[in-house]
């Protein structure tokens, strides 16, 4: 099955590199600009899982994740900063963020933590199917 | 100095204690003096009144036989008091025992006649300390000059056994002084090492901790008061520092990602030339937009550090502008927006050349940047003796007022997305500012939102030669 995932990041070129890779990967990749269009993609499509850039123009990354967890959107959400302070740890934490992944990263660390999001769900979705 | 190398709370008190010696010695020798003092005089009255005396003994006799027996008399009634008489022809008539004869009759010449009284303080034989007077007497034999001496040897020894008592104290009297000296000025002191040990506390990483300041009003209060400013302002470049280092930091690390993810990711399969082109591009964007952020970060580090060599020459300030002009022109016409400049005059500033075009570059390259396709930008300016002014407008879309007085701060930027298309680094402005600043001058902005900017930066004229 072809994993969705929607990519929110306002630097372009990190944005063309990161679905370039991505979909070489065999993923399906969403792009969005902004917070605000992340946050309408990410409500209009099925996606499973988001990276978003916490420095965004308009309503920055936390502000969205939390507007999405309000939103009672469920999937994993990786979260991109560049500014890597215990602060902003917490704050992805407390706004429902599972993972955390601090600039510069290389294609490899992302692509990692993805598959790692992405077997987590896996496995908690069959776990939740046994149980039923 | 060893008095250099104690604390102070040593130093006080041993100038207390050395301040309570020099008091006490010099109060001891005043006292001395005084009792001195007191002591010749009660002598000089005692001799005054047996002068007298005399004069009434000697005024009751008839006949000079009975001088003799009048004087002896007199003599043996007053044992300690030793005395002559004699004519104004310098013949002695009497001399009570003991008395040694004149060594000189200068003084019994000089005072006969004016009848007036000397004293003075001789040494008698033996060594003892003795006061005399010489002093003319009427008498019905005619005028008389009497010398008349006693000892102060007896007062003498009383004052000098005062002083040696007095001195005698003097050691457990001064330790005492030292003692005291020490309690006062470590409680005078106690503040200070509170002060002291709060200070310690205050680290930089504990800055937000501030002193208390007693509420006494007192010079310690106002050193609280004082210290608590300093911290206060180093608090506020620590926090300035920390979060331009973390924008610094933040606004390095995204290129860098950019450039690696996309390096890896051309890497990671077989492409056509073509898309290798295009990540080449790519990362060479990145790479340019990294050399253009540390350069200024450099710039602004410079500025900070005051290590620009800054060759203050006079310029010409228009020269400049029609120079930088031409340099943008081009990129301007490519945006096509207009470029006004107004007749320029010579206006002339003193300072360094390479920065101020710097200055002038950043703010016409901001306004070509910022203005969309079809607008203006135009120059103007002024001069006076004291100040030059040069404003770069533009009819853009303007600044919020919000973000109005933040434009000139290091990595603030009015909309970031706009920014990052635009490729402005954050810092232009603000090294604008620095530059600026160096120069003795000031920069500020007006805008109005839809309508445009303008940013103008005052200089100082250059002082003409005469």
């Amino acid at each position: 099955m072809m994993h969705r995932i929607l990519i929110v990041e306002d630097h372009q070129n990190l944005l063309r590199s990161l679905r370039r890779g991505l979909e070489t990967h065999g993923y399906e990749v969403l792009v969005a600009g902004t917070g605000e269009e992340g946050y309408l993609m990410a409500t209009t499509h099925d996606v499973d899982v988001i990276v978003l850039d916490v420095m965004l123009p308009g309503k920055n990354g936390f502000e969205i994740l939390c507007d999405l967890r309000n939103a009672h959107f469920d999937k994993p959400v990786l979260i991109l900063t560049a500014k890597d302070s215990p602060d902003d740890r917490q704050r992805g934490k407390s706004c429902g963020a599972d993972a955390y992944l601090a600039k510069p990263f290389g294609f490899s660390d992302i692509l990692a933590q993805l598959n790692e999001l992405l077997r987590q769900t896996k496995t908690s979705l069959s776990s939740a199917e046994q149980s039923c | 100095m060893l008095i250099r190398r104690l604390n102070i709370r040593w130093r006080l008190t041993l100038w207390f204690g050395a301040a309570m010696i020099v008091l006490l010695v010099g109060r001891s020798f005043w006292i001395y003096f005084m009792m001195e003092r007191h002591m010749i005089m009660t002598t000089d009255a005692d001799l005054d009144s047996n002068l007298d005396s005399l004069e009434v003994e000697i005024g009751r006799i008839s006949a000079a036989d009975e001088l003799e027996r009048v004087l002896t008399n007199y003599a043996n009634n007053n044992r300690g008091l030793r005395f002559d008489v004699a004519t104004s022809n310098n013949d002695t008539l009497f001399r009570s025992p003991e008395t040694p004869p004149p060594v000189t009759n200068k003084f019994r010449s000089a005072a006969a006649p004016k009848l007036e009284r000397t004293y003075s303080t001789n040494l008698s034989e033996t060594g003892e300390q003795r006061r005399a007077v010489i002093g003319a007497i009427a008498s019905p034999v005619g005028n008389l000059t009497v010398r008349a001496s006693r000892s102060m040897q007896a007062e003498r020894n009383e004052a000098q056994n005062f002083i040696v008592t007095l001195l005698a104290t003097l050691p457990p009297v001064a330790l005492a002084a030292l003692g005291v000296g020490y309690l006062v000025s470590a409680r005078a002191l106690s503040p200070v090492d509170k002060m002291i040990s709060a200070a310690n506390d205050i680290t930089a990483n504990r800055l937000e901790k501030r002193i208390d300041v007693p509420d006494t009003g007192d010079e310690l209060s106002r050193l609280a008061k004082t210290l608590n400013e300093m911290i206060d302002r180093l608090y506020k470049s620590f926090e300035e520092m920390r979060r331009f280092t973390a924008d610094a930091a933040h606004d390095l690390r995204t290129p860098v990602t950019a450039l690696r993810t996309e390096i890896e990711v051309s890497l990671m399969a077989d492409h056509t030339v073509e898309e290798f082109r295009s990540s080449m591009q790519t990362a060479l964007d990145e790479a340019i937009n990294l050399s253009r952020l540390t350069e200024q970060l450099l710039d602004l580090s410079r500025e900070d550090d005051g290590t620009h060599p800054g060759l203050l020459e006079t310029l010409r300030l228009d020269q400049i502008v029609g120079s930088v002009l031409e340099d943008l022109q081009t990129v301007a016409r490519q945006k096509q927006i207009t470029v006004d400049t107004q007749q320029m005059r010579p206006w002339t500033v003193t300072g360094d050349q390479v920065r101020l075009r710097r200055v002038v570059m950043n703010l016409f390259d901001n306004a070509v940047q910022y203005t969309p396709a079809g607008g203006r930008v135009w120059i103007e300016g002024q001069a006076t003796p004291e100040q030059t002014t040069l404003v770069i407008a533009d009819n853009g879309p303007g600044i919020p007022a919000d973000d109005l007085p933040h434009i000139f701060d290091r990595f603030r930027r009015v909309d970031w997305a706009r920014n990052r298309q635009s490729g402005g680094t954050g810092l232009g402005l603000a090294i604008c500012k620095s530059i600026v600043e160096a120069h003795g001058g000031q920069i500020r902005a007006e805008s109005t939102l839809g309508k445009g900017t303008r940013v103008i930066v005052t200089l100082p004229t250059a002082k003409a030669i005469a």
